[in-house]
């Protein structure tokens, strides 16, 4: 196995905060080149030297295992947040559905009958951007670790459900714009002035969703930024190594 | 035990190569097979741990230095040279029992 893939595969299978990764992949990086250089000088050939230096100093799993422990920050070992890591999803539904059975219950059983379906459908979403934001976050701040592919899928996903939580709002303020439309022209004020408040209302959450889900995923940005130029400099790791450790070991 | 005991002459190898001057990973792990002849040596990264668990209790520090790549190199603290000077007393003790115990046996039978 070639240097820099052993090395790329050691990143993978590492599961400490970026930070500490970066710091062992560094250090180990540059011993495996020093070890390798010296033993090319005591007359082994590159690729022996390399696969040598390879043995003593890449981690298998039992040292990866005894790295992650020794790295680990210590709230991340407690029960709960362990069982919420490996069990994510199922926390996040739990979440979605606990918001939208408060919201429900909130509004009572004559809410329930009067409300526009696509407030529903907001407050679905709304509980799925809570659920979705809470568990980056979580792995952001408690687990400290979320890789390139997972801050995209969660990027991603939270982008999806604003852009359909937004959707959702403006539809169901144009339904709520055609029954004040219906309304106009027969009914009395009070009744009109209901079907405003409804408007309004419906607007106002059609528009909170997605404001306070974009707001709610910029706290998360210094410290995916963080995260991203700490991954750029783990790559640079791979592909700044001198010519023969991307060579086969042979020189150039 | 057995663990405990492997654990514990794992970090007395690497404090004391430490003691005779600041190294690399790698240095330690080459100066500990040269001069145990090939009895000890670390395989497969099974340094670094022990190392970063040593850094981490403050028996050694670890500072980087800035040239063309970034390396690492560690050095013993007084807490290190504390810390082996009463571990391989307690070890010597604990290998004294054990091969006198052990001596006694073969020669009883």
């Amino acid at each position: 196995m070639q240097p820099d893939e052993a090395l790329a595969r050691l990143d993978r299978a590492l599961r400490v905060t970026p930070d500490r990764r970066l710091s062992v992949l560094e250090e180990i990086g540059a011993d495996l080149s020093a070890l390798a250089s010296e033993l090319r000088r005591s007359g082994l050939s590159p690729s022996a030297a390399h696969a040598q230096a390879a043995r003593r100093l890449l981690p298998d799993e039992a040292a990866i295992t005894a790295l992650e422990a020794a790295h680990a920050p210590e709230r991340t070992r407690a029960a709960p947040i362990v069982w919420l890591m490996r069990w994510e999803r199922v926390a996040a539904l739990a979440l979605t559905a606990s918001l939208t059975a408060w919201m429900a219950l909130g509004a009572g059983r004559e809410g329930l009958r009067a409300a526009n379906p696509f407030v529903w459908v907001e407050v679905g979403l709304a509980g799925l951007l809570v659920a979705n934001w809470a568990t980056a976050g979580l792995k952001l701040w408690l687990g400290e670790d979320l890789r390139r592919e997972e801050r995209r899928r969660y990027g991603q996903r939270h982008a999806g459900l604003i852009v359909a939580a937004f959707a959702a709002g403006a539809l169901g303020t144009a339904v709520e714009a055609y029954a004040l439309i219906e309304l106009a022209g027969a009914t009395s004020p009070p009744i009109l002035w209901g079907g405003v408040a409804r408007l309004a209302s419906t607007a106002a959450l059609g528009l909170a969703a997605p404001v306070l889900g974009l707001l709610a995923w910029l706290s998360l940005t210094p410290r995916l930024v963080r995260y991203e130029r700490i991954e750029a400099r783990i790559r640079r790791l791979f592909v700044a190594r001198p010519p023969r450790f991307r060579n086969g070991g042979r020189e150039p | 035990m057995q663990a405990n005991l492997s654990k514990r002459i794992n970090e007395l190898l690497v404090l004391s190569v430490l003691q005779r001057g600041p190294a690399h990973g790698y240095q330690v792990a080459l100066s500990v097979e040269e001069e145990t002849g090939g009895t000890f040596s670390f395989q497969h990264g099974t340094l670094y741990p022990i190392l970063h668990r040593l850094e981490a209790d403050g028996l050694v520090s670890g500072v980087w230095s800035d040239g063309d790549r970034r390396r690492k190199t560690y050095a013993v603290t007084d807490a290190g040279r504390e810390y082996l000077d009463g571990e391989t007393g307690a070890l010597e003790h604990e290998f004294g029992v054990l091969l006198h115990l052990l001596r006694d046996t073969s020669h009883a039978a």
